[in-house]
């Protein structure tokens, strides 16, 4: 019996983790704000936002909902499956008003592209390793 | 029904240009209609699977601007009507024992267009469905095309096959005048030629330019009707020559005609005095056996006239001694006996004189050929007798029985008396003959035996002439009334007898002659006269 509970309790644990990795949001220096709260930025997230306050177009980058930062995304942010935020930004973007999220493999792909792409604003997983982009804090947290 | 040549032709390329019209005109435009709707499906087909293979790759990848990129792909097409990405759950139920497929539209193009996810193919829209899978979801992209292109398409078309069909039964039917001129027309001259051979016109010639079969006809034809013309010229000379030929024959032939009825003429003529001769010879055998029987007839009251005269001549000479004498009373009896004598003499004389006058009158009264009222039994009866003393005037020796039943109710008919005797002498003088020939046979009890019979029937009188000598052979009975023909030895008989006995009755008195013979027994001869004649 504890040759099958310790694997399972084992991935248990795993998939908690990868589900709550702590999440860090940067921003191009262009249009995105300092801080927002999480209201304001699940409402980003969630495409109600087309422009930034300086009309800057919002550029929402996320890593891809299948690694574990976008697990975490999934489950932080929009409290959805994968599934159901692709079928949300299909419906969003195929109306044209609002660009879907662009989704990357690696954290430093998506810090790249937020660093090179004004009004853009990234979620991601670990440490920021630019200083081109600015940490956009989430009701004053760096991370959470 | 007479069709012409024209006609047929016409007609033959009338029903391959209305097919070849029915063909461009209907058959072309629906079949390039088909292949133009379904190289349109199969192309939106594609276009619907490329949008999918976009979207499954956008999907994999969560590049939405992939997938919009590949939605763009179709939105610049005019024809487009709509492009749907549908996304499709597979339900379960409570007991997750059976599940259902749910298909939402997450989106569409234009957006503010609605349909169903069942939306099918019509008349004016194309629909083609493209599955995609992906790890996240799986669904379809629904593309919607409109078909006005299409239509617009096939009604060009159907106008060029229509513009086409036109052009194919225009030029169709110009080759089918043209057909029919240039066939027909040699064809009808080819026939108006030939009737005016058949009428007889043998100059008839066919004028043909065309250098195919029809123009081979015309030649054949021209010179057919050239050897005919030869053919006909030859036969008119023979039949002229066949004609001067025969016509020479027939006056050749004539003249011979003419020379054989003349010799024919001259011989009917020597054959007429002949029969004539030989008729007369006939009569005067005839006259033979009639004055054989007269004489003795008038010689029997002429014996007695002789011997009477004698007498009285020798009783003249006893009375002239007796007167001498003085002896009275002798020569009173000799004057009785004388008287007496005298009596008996004129008796005969007045009977011989009898006779004669009866043979003068039957002369007399036949010589006009006029029918006279006769007493046939008395006619008959004297003939039997005259035969009979002729036959006995012949053969001192020969003696028959006769017999006679005369009918006396007949009373008397119209005949030719004189040729009716002639005929009843000329059976009886051969009965006779018969039964003479068959008693010098030296049969024994055998009596020559000669019938007479007359008989009144319902419309003619029979004489019935019969005698019981060897009758005649079956194989000769039929040729007996035949002219000429005669079983007495040569120079006893004309062959004349029988047959103008047959010619008297038949043809004379319209009357008949028949016989009935038995050979051994007998023959019997019918004479039938009509009562009223």
């Amino acid at each position: 019996m504890k040759k099958f509970v310790l694997p399972f309790l084992f991935f248990i644990s795993i998939c908690s983790y990868s589900q709550n990795s702590p999440l860090t949001v940067i921003g191009n220096n262009n249009g995105v704000p300092e801080q927002l709260s999480m209201v304001a930025l699940k409402s980003v997230m969630n495409g109600n936002q087309a422009k930034w306050s300086n009309g800057q177009k919002v550029v929402i980058a996320l890593m891809k909902l299948t690694t574990d930062a976008g697990k975490s995304i999934c489950s932080k942010i929009y409290g959805k499956t994968a599934a159901e935020i692709t079928k949300h930004w299909l419906m969003v973007s195929m109306k044209g008003a609002i660009d879907a999220p662009v989704f990357f493999n690696t954290a430093a792909d998506l810090q790249n592209f937020v660093v090179k792409t004004s009004g853009a604003i990234g979620v991601f997983s670990g440490s920021v390793t630019t200083s081109s982009a600015k940490t956009v804090l989430i009701d004053g947290k760096n991370t959470f | 029904m007479f069709i012409g040549v024209k006609t047929k032709i016409l007609l033959t390329v009338l029903a391959i240009v209305l097919l070849f019209t029915i063909f461009s005109f209907y058959y072309f435009p629906a079949q390039q209609g088909k292949t133009l709707l379904t190289n349109y499906k199969s192309e939106v087909q594609n276009q619907a699977k490329t949008i999918a293979l976009g979207a499954s790759i956008a999907l994999s990848e969560q590049n939405f601007k992939g997938l919009k990129t590949a939605m763009d792909f179709v939105k610049e097409n005019e024809e487009l009507k709509f492009v749907s990405l549908i996304q499709k759950d597979t339900v379960w139920n409570d007991g997750h024992t059976d599940f259902s497929i749910e298909e939402n539209i997450l989106s569409s193009f234009p957006e503010n267009h609605s349909h169903q996810t069942d939306i099918a193919t019509n008349d004016s829209i194309i629909v083609m469905k493209a599955p995609f899978s992906t790890d996240i979801m799986n669904g379809e992209i629904m593309l919607g095309v409109s078909t006005d292109s299409i239509n617009v398409r096939k009604r060009k078309i159907r106008f060029t096959a229509l513009l086409i069909s036109t052009a194919i039964f225009l030029v169709g039917m110009l080759i089918g005048l043209w057909l029919s001129r240039n066939i027909s027309h040699p064809v009808l001259a080819l026939r108006k030629a030939a009737k005016r051979v058949g009428e007889g016109d043998l100059t008839s010639e066919v004028k043909s330019s065309s250098k195919d079969e029809i123009g081979e006809l015309a030649i054949a034809f021209n010179n057919m009707v050239k050897d005919i013309k030869k053919l006909s010229d030859l036969t008119l000379h023979q039949e002229k020559e066949k004609q001067q030929l025969l016509a020479s024959q027939n006056e050749a032939l004539e003249k011979q005609v003419e020379e054989r009825t003349s010799e024919l003429r001259k011989s009917l003529e020597k054959l007429q005095s002949a029969q004539a001769q030989l008729v007369q010879a006939e009569k005067m055998a005839s006259l033979g056996e009639l004055t054989a029987g007269i004489a003795h007839e008038i010689q029997n009251p002429l014996n007695f006239v002789n011997n009477f005269s004698d007498l009285n001549t020798e009783l003249l000479d006893e009375l002239q001694e007796e007167l001498q004498k003085g002896n009275t009373e002798d020569v009173q009896q000799l004057i009785k006996d004388l008287r007496e004598n005298e009596t008996k003499i004129v008796f005969h004389g007045k009977r011989a004189d009898t006779i004669v006058k009866n043979m003068l009158q039957h002369s007399r009264s036949n010589s006009s050929g006029i029918k006279e009222e006769t007493d046939i039994n008395a006619l008959v009866d004297e003939y039997l007798r005259l035969a009979y003393h002729g036959q006995r005037a012949k053969n001192k020796s020969f003696n028959a029985i006769l017999k006679t039943d005369y009918d006396e109710s007949i009373g008397k008919i119209n005949i030719l008396s004189q040729d009716i005797g002639r005929v009843v002498l000329n059976l009886l003088t051969n009965a006779f003959y018969i039964v003479n020939e068959k008693k010098e046979m030296n049969i024994s009890q055998y009596d020559p035996t000669i019938s007479v019979s007359t008989k009144r029937k319902d419309n003619f009188v029979e004489i019935r002439i019969s005698d019981n000598g060897n009758g005649i052979p079956e194989k000769i009975v039929d040729k007996i009334f035949q002219p000429f023909f005669t079983t007495k030895p040569t120079g006893q008989g004309t062959g004349l007898g029988l047959s103008l006995s047959y010619d008297i009755i038949v043809k004379g008195h319209g009357g008949n002659l028949s016989v009935n013979t038995k050979e051994g027994e007998g023959t019997d001869f019918i004479i039938q006269l009509p009562y009223k004649s």
